[in-house]
Formats: structure tokens, C-alpha cells, sequence
């Protein structure tokens, strides 16, 4: 059979993804470039004897630009050039994408053009006339709405009729002459492109060039530089007005009221409008996320304590069945019941993106998140921790710099997520009653405070300074298939990722508490062994200490612990097999029921409730710390690594080493300010 | 260039100009080129956020593109009459 490679290349947002998976379906594979968390989207396609493989290269402006994305695609063109290039333009700003198709058309490999969102341009009052710019270019073109399904099948057709093009750009004589000189030097087909970047002094270490043009090269740039001065500037403008002049003859435009975009404009993008509309929206979506996803989390729940009532019913006893329960079915339940959570905000947050809101959004709030040194869109990540800190790390892939990315990742954890909520009011409830709500919120307060000095530090270290740009798209209705699939597919990635990163987690913590040395848990031992540390911010129980072990896990299980700790084990009970069908559909049928019932909650008035604390647990508690030490317990708690899924978060998204750095900061931040509170507390209150 | 020259940033709601140049700084414009900011492009600024920041920028009549106020103020342009 013949092999035919295809390769996909164009400017960000045109629409390559969607046009790859609407020709094969379902069969998109999806994986990341090696080494990076570029998402690599390609599909086989079988069709009358061939075989076209599809391959997506990270959309670019220009294949010599800065991003870690443009660097992959032009990689992939230089070592595994394609069969055939498809040039994928979006039709409403053709100029602008011509820039890159002027520079493919120097690249040697055959190509056509697909000019999608055609109808989207017309709605703009932008008319392209194709056969005009077929004229033009010289290669075969096909017009598309890739989300309606409209032109994919003649995009085969134009494959087979794929020639290598005419380069389009004419440098002026003298350079032409210069890049014939080198070209001839080089032995690849982007030979023409090569040259031009040389002249330009943009030479990457993976060229496939020796150096025995270099002297001419080196000759060429002095003397052309004499006569043109910045040869980078002077090129690059040879092509931008070769975009220009193809596509002055190729578009027509008429004026439209465009009224619906600026209408919209007026209100989200108005400086004291917008952004109050822009909080209001975020809200409303993560309370969507959050109040459809945790009946479901409930769910999860009562099948591990199914399983482990079954596992019980069995027979099966003693250290064998607390490893199943508490270490492989907790490890897994914890793992499966980040799921849903991470699937509706994944669906949040494609609906943003696609929908055109996070760009305003970004523009918006910029001013606030400037003065931290971040660009606006780290909005997003950061409110979303309050919610849950996982789906936040994920959610800093909006933003397109690494460095914005590992920025907003250290400064996340510190904004208090919804699982330490009941650590804090618990203690704030036992210690300072009748005020716990102003407690605890200052304690919010200082971890906001803490992430935006985690922020300002970063900034000093990086000291990198990329301009603030983006694009503001049109608004756009994403279509849902291709929201349910990205949130599915990213929301697989993470169990795949994360679970067994927390799994093992889990696993060890279970180890812990049931190794035993000469008689006594490693569990106490290494507690107790902490004590001479904690001391300084008033702890001395070692079961205080130790119920911060599991805490690492996730923040809700310390109350557990520290109730298991004081009052002894709970007692699991062995559930009879139809007994435990029977509680799985009740819960089943009471998440669908809690589903639909959240819609309305939604937009629901949040209330903050005080839940009534065990008071036996009240009481253990205040007898084994003062105020103070809880503050700084409470503190603590609020700082330190917030929970194993988070570090295995920032591991898939920015590798072992920030995983690690993270923890460590963590640590240190949690402990230093709980000492400082610690004294000062002591010092008001004597 | 003389002294009166101005930027992106100078530019009111609504007037439009001409990019007459940018100014060298690193590698930074080399990206604002790469977005088509880029001698003699048309700008037109539509509207700004809370506190001038940051600027709302439609490029050739087509691209909405929004850029701070500090990288706005390295490009040069001309108003257009």
C-alpha cells in the first residue's frame, strides 16, 4: 500500500485539528511531542489503496519564531519532510496568514492551500477569490468550513494534484543572487529557505547545513547589511509585502455592521463593565463545573465503600483487606474521583477559549494581574484554584510563554481550595468561636497574599520579558462534540499521568501507618520524630503532626485522620453482595437527581455555613493546643503542598525537577509564616 | 526621527495611522513583526482597558490583536489623514 504523509501547518486558531479529525473520524490519535506538553494530533486514513497519514503541526506566524511551537514544526519540515503540505489559511484574515504561506512556499515540499472558514469570512463582509489565488500561487486550492464538514472531500482531491510552488517572494536581484550562491552550497530541498534564514542570522543548531558555506554566507551578510542595514527587517518585509500584494488581488470586502461582535465589545470589554461581567461569568461557570461534578465524586465514594464492604463479606480480614481498602481501592477511588471534576472544568475551559471569552477576559483583567508580573490570562488558573488546584494547573496552559505557565503553577497551590475549606473552619469553629468566618477568611487572604509575592519573586528570577500580545478572535459558538472530546481526551491524559503517581502515593501512605518497627507504627514513629521541629510553631501532639501525612494526599482526609487519631479506628462493615448493588444504583440515581438539581443551584445564592463539629473532637483538640498553635497549625495547613495530585500535576505539565522545587518551596513557605505567626500571636496574646 | 514622532500608544479612539517603524529591542520585535505589526500595516486603536492598559488594536482593517501599553510605545507610527 502507499504511504502518503501529510502534514498540516498553519498560523494558530485556522482550524487544523478540527479539519484532521472531521476527515478520519473518530480515529485521531492524540500524544505530545516528545519532551514537551505540545499536544501532537495525528490519523491514519485508509482510502482506495493509499494510506494518507495526517499529521498536525503546532500552529505558527512564522516558522522562525521564539515558541517552543514553532520550533517542533519547523523541526518536523527540515528532518521528516512531508509528502505533501497542506497550508491551512483562515479566509477572513488572509494577509496575515500569507506571511507563512509565502515563507512554506521556499520550503520545497509540495503543498496546496485550504481556505477555511469561509463562511465566517463572509459573515465579515470578506469575500476570497480563489481562483484568483490559485493563479496567484500556483498550487491547488480548496475552500472549507472545516466545523460544518463543508470542501473536505476535494482536500483529497487536492492532495494528489499537490506541486512544489514557485517560491513566491523575490528578495531584489543582488539578494537573489547571494541566495542562489548559498542555496547551491546546500543539500536539502528547503535549500532557498535556508539561505534566506542564514542571511537573516536566524541559524538554528538542527539546520542541516555544514559550514563550507559559511564564509559566503558571512560575505553576503556584510555586504547586503551595508546596503539594507537590519537583513532580518529587510527580508521579512520582502515577504510581508508579498503577502500583501497576493492577497490585495485575491480579497474584496464589503462593509458589514458586524453588530453583534461589537455590541458584545461594548459591554464584556468596557472598563468597568467588563470586568465585573468577567467574574460574574467565572464564577457561575466553576459553581457549574463544581456543582455538577460532585455528586458524581459522591458517587465514586459509596462504590469504594462497596467494593470494601464486599472485600469484608468475603472473608477476607486483617492486614490483607486494609491493604485492599485503605490502600488500592482509596488509591484508586482518589485517583477516579478527580475525574469528573477535571472533565466539566475541561469543559469550561474549552468553551472559554474557543468561544473567543478568555480573550477578552485576558484583556479585561489584565491591568490587575500586571502588577504581579503576569499576563491576563493567569486570571483563569489562579480563581479556578480556590475551586480545586488540579484542574488550575492544567488551566495554565492558556497561556502560551513557559515561563507565565511555571509563574502561575508556584503560585496556585497557595490559593485555598475547597478541600482545605473544612480543615480551616473546623479548627477556627473549636478555637475562635464566634469568629471563625473572619479567621478564615484572612487566612485567604494570606494565601493570595503569598501567591502574589511567589509571583513577584518568580518574575525577578526569570527576568524575561516578552511582549503581552494576543489576538482577540471573533466570537465563535464551539460546537459541543468537540468539547466533550478534548475534556475526555484531557481528562484521560490525567489518569493516565497523574494516577499512578498518586496511587503510589496512597499505597505508601498506607504503608506508614501499618508497617510495624519493634511494635509500633512507622506511622507514630516518624510523627514523634517530628515533634522537636514542630515545637516551634506550638505543636507537640504527635497526632496532629501525623495526621498531616495523609494530608498530603488530600486536605480533607485530616480531619479523619486526627478523629481516627484521638478517638480510634471507625469500623468498616461488611456489605452483602446484592445489598451493595442495591446502594450503588440508589447513589447512582440520587448523583442524576443531584445533577439536574444543581443546574438550579448554580445560580443559587452561596452560602457559607459553619458545620457542626464533632464535638468529641473539639474537645481532644482544644486540649492538646492553645489558640495560638492551632492559628499556626491552621497557617500550616493552608500552605503546604496541598495535595500528591497537584505535585503529580505539575510533574505532567513541567517535569520531575519543578515538581520537586515546588514541594520544597511549599514546605518552607508553610513552616516559615507558621512560625511567624506562631510568635506573633504569642506575643499579642501572651 | 524627529522628536514629535509618535507611538501606537499616542493614538486616540478611532484615529488611524501607519506604522512607520519599530523600534529594536532583542527579540521582542521580531514578535510584534510576526503578528503583522510591521512598517507600513494600518492601526486603528478601538478602545482601551482600566487605566489606558492595555490597548485594543484593529490591524488592516481585519485583526483584532491587544497589546500592553509599554510594547504599543516601541512602535512608531504616522497618523493617517
Amino acid at each position: 500500500m502507499k504511504i502518503v504523509r501529510v502534514a498540516f501547518v498553519g498560523n494558530p486558531n485556522t482550524g487544523k485539528s478540527t479539519l484532521i479529525s472531521a476527515l478520519s473520524g473518530r480515529r485521531i490519535r492524540v500524544a505530545n511531542w516528545p519532551g514537551t506538553t505540545v499536544e501532537r494530533i495525528s490519523a491514519d486514513l485508509k482510502l482506495e489503496g493509499e494510506v494518507y497519514q495526517l499529521l498536525d503541526l503546532p500552529g505558527v506566524y512564522d516558522l522562525l519564531d521564539d515558541s517552543p511551537d514553532a520550533e517542533i514544526t519547523l523541526r518536523e519540515l527540515l528532518e521528516n519532510p512531508p509528502d505533501v503540505m497542506v497550508n491551512v489559511v483562515d479566509a477572513a484574515h488572509l494577509e496575515r496568514n500569507l506571511h507563512l504561506t509565502v515563507e512554506l512556499t521556499e520550503m520545497g515540499i509540495p503543498m496546496i492551500l485550504v481556505l477555511n472558514m469561509v463562511d465566517e469570512a463572509r459573515r465579515m463582509g470578506i469575500e476570497v477569490d480563489s481562483e484568483a489565488l490559485e493563479k496567484e500561487l500556483g498550487i491547488p486550492i480548496v475552500e472549507t468550513v472545516a466545523v460544518k464538514g463543508e470542501g473536505l472531500e476535494r482536500i483529497l482531491w487536492a492532495i494528489h494534484r499537490a506541486r512544489i510552488p514557485v517560491p513566491m517572494v523575490h528578495y531584489g536581484d543582488d539578494v537573489e543572487i547571494a541566495l542562489r550562491e548559498i542555496a547551491s552550497k546546500i543539500d536539502h530541498p528547503a535549500r532557498r529557505w535556508l539561505a534566506v534564514a542564514l542571511l537573516m542570522r536566524q541559524e538554528r543548531e538542527f539546520f542541516p547545513v555544514d559550514g563550507s558555506m559559511k564564509e559566503a554566507v558571512s560575505r553576503w551578510r556584510e555586504e547586503l547589511e551595508s546596503r539594507y542595514g537590519d537583513l532580518f527587517l529587510y527580508l521579512e518585509g520582502r515577504r510581508i509585502n508579498t503577502a500583501r500584494r497576493i492577497a490585495s488581488r485575491a480579497v474584496s470586502r464589503r462593509e458589514t455592521g458586524n453588530s453583534i461582535q461589537e455590541k458584545l465589545d461594548a459591554v464584556l470589554m468596557n472598563p468597568i463593565a467588563g470586568p465585573i461581567a468577567m467574574v460574574l461569568f467565572l464564577i457561575l461557570a466553576f459553581r457549574f463545573a463544581f456543582f455538577l461534578s460532585s455528586p458524581w465524586v459522591d458517587f465514586i465514594n459509596t462504590v469504594s465503600e462497596v467494593l470494601g464492604g464486599w472485600i469484608l463479606a468475603a472473608g477476607i480480614r486483617g492486614i490483607v483487606a486494609s491493604f485492599l481498602i485503605d490502600g488500592v481501592i482509596s488509591g484508586v477511588g482518589t485517583v477516579v474521583s478527580f475525574a469528573p471534576v477535571l472533565f466539566l472544568f475541561y469543559m469550561v475551559l474549552g468553551f472559554m477559549e474557543l468561544s473567543g471569552i478568555m480573550a477578552r477576559m485576558a484583556f479585561v483583567l489584565d491591568t490587575f494581574m500586571a502588577v504581579a508580573g503576569l499576563p491576563g490570562r493567569a486570571f483563569v488558573p489562579l480563581i479556578m484554584g480556590f475551586g480545586c488546584n488540579v484542574p488550575a494547573i492544567y488551566a495554565t496552559r492558556t497561556m502560551e510563554n513557559f515561563h507565565d505557565r511555571l509563574k502561575v503553577a508556584l503560585m496556585v497551590p497557595f490559593m485555598s481550595c475547597s478541600a482545605r475549606l473544612p480543615v480551616l473552619v473546623l479548627f477556627a469553629s473549636v478555637f475562635f468561636p464566634g469568629k471563625p468566618v473572619p479567621v478564615v477568611l484572612s487566612l485567604y487572604l494570606l494565601g493570595i497574599l503569598v501567591a502574589f509575592f511567589t509571583g513577584v519573586i518568580m518574575g525577578r528570577l526569570m527576568g524575561e520579558d516578552t511582549p503581552s500580545l494576543f489576538e482577540l478572535p471573533p466570537y465563535r459558538l464551539p460546537g459541543p462534540g468537540k468539547l466533550l472530546m478534548d475534556a475526555w481526551r484531557n481528562t484521560l491524559e490525567f489518569v493516565r499521568g497523574a494516577g499512578t503517581v498518586i496511587l503510589f502515593s496512597v499505597i505508601l501512605v498506607w504503608l506508614m501507618m501499618h508497617l510495624r518497627i519493634s511494635g509500633e507504627d512507622l506511622y507514630r514513629i516518624v510523627s514523634r520524630s517530628m515533634i522537636p521541629i514542630f515545637r516551634f510553631i506550638g505543636i507537640e501532639d504527635w497526632r496532629l503532626i501525623g495526621a498531616l501525612i495523609p494530608g498530603f494526599v488530600s486536605k480533607e482526609v485530616i480531619i479523619g485522620a486526627l478523629a481516627v487519631g484521638f478517638s480510634g479506628m471507625e469500623h468498616l462493615s461488611s456489605i452483602g453482595f446484592s445489598e451493595g448493588i442495591g446502594i450503588m444504583l440508589n447513589a447512582f440515581f440520587h448523583a442524576i437527581k443531584d445533577t439536574v438539581g444543581a443546574l438550579g443551584a448554580v445560580f443559587g445564592i452561596p452560602s457559607f455555613r459553619v458545620p457542626p463539629v464533632e464535638t468529641s473532637l473539639g474537645s481532644h483538640l482544644s486540649r492538646v493546643m492553645d489558640p495560638s498553635a492551632a492559628l499556626a497549625y491552621m497557617v500550616f495547613v493552608l500552605l503546604y503542598t496541598p495535595c500528591v495530585a497537584t505535585v503529580a500535576a505539575i510533574k505532567q505539565e513541567f517535569g520531575r525537577k519543578w515538581a520537586l522545587i515546588s514541594i520544597v518551596y511549599q514546605m518552607s513557605v508553610a513552616f516559615i509564616l507558621a512560625m511567624l505567626v506562631y510568635k506573633i500571636a504569642i506575643l499579642i496574646h501572651g | 526621527m524627529s522628536r514629535d514622532t509618535l507611538t501606537l500608544d499616542d493614538l486616540g479612539g478611532g484615529e488611524d495611522a501607519v506604522i512607520l517603524d519599530i523600534e529594536r529591542d532583542g527579540r521582542k520585535y521580531r514578535k510584534l513583526i510576526y503578528m503583522g505589526l510591521y512598517p507600513g500595516a494600518t492601526v486603528r486603536v478601538v478602545r482601551r482597558g482600566m487605566a489606558g492598559n492595555p490597548l485594543e488594536v484593529i490591524l488592516d482593517d481585519s485583526l483584532r490583536i491587544a497589546i500592553r501599553r509599554k510594547d504599543a510605545q516601541m512602535v512608531k507610527v504616522v497618523k493617517r489623514q
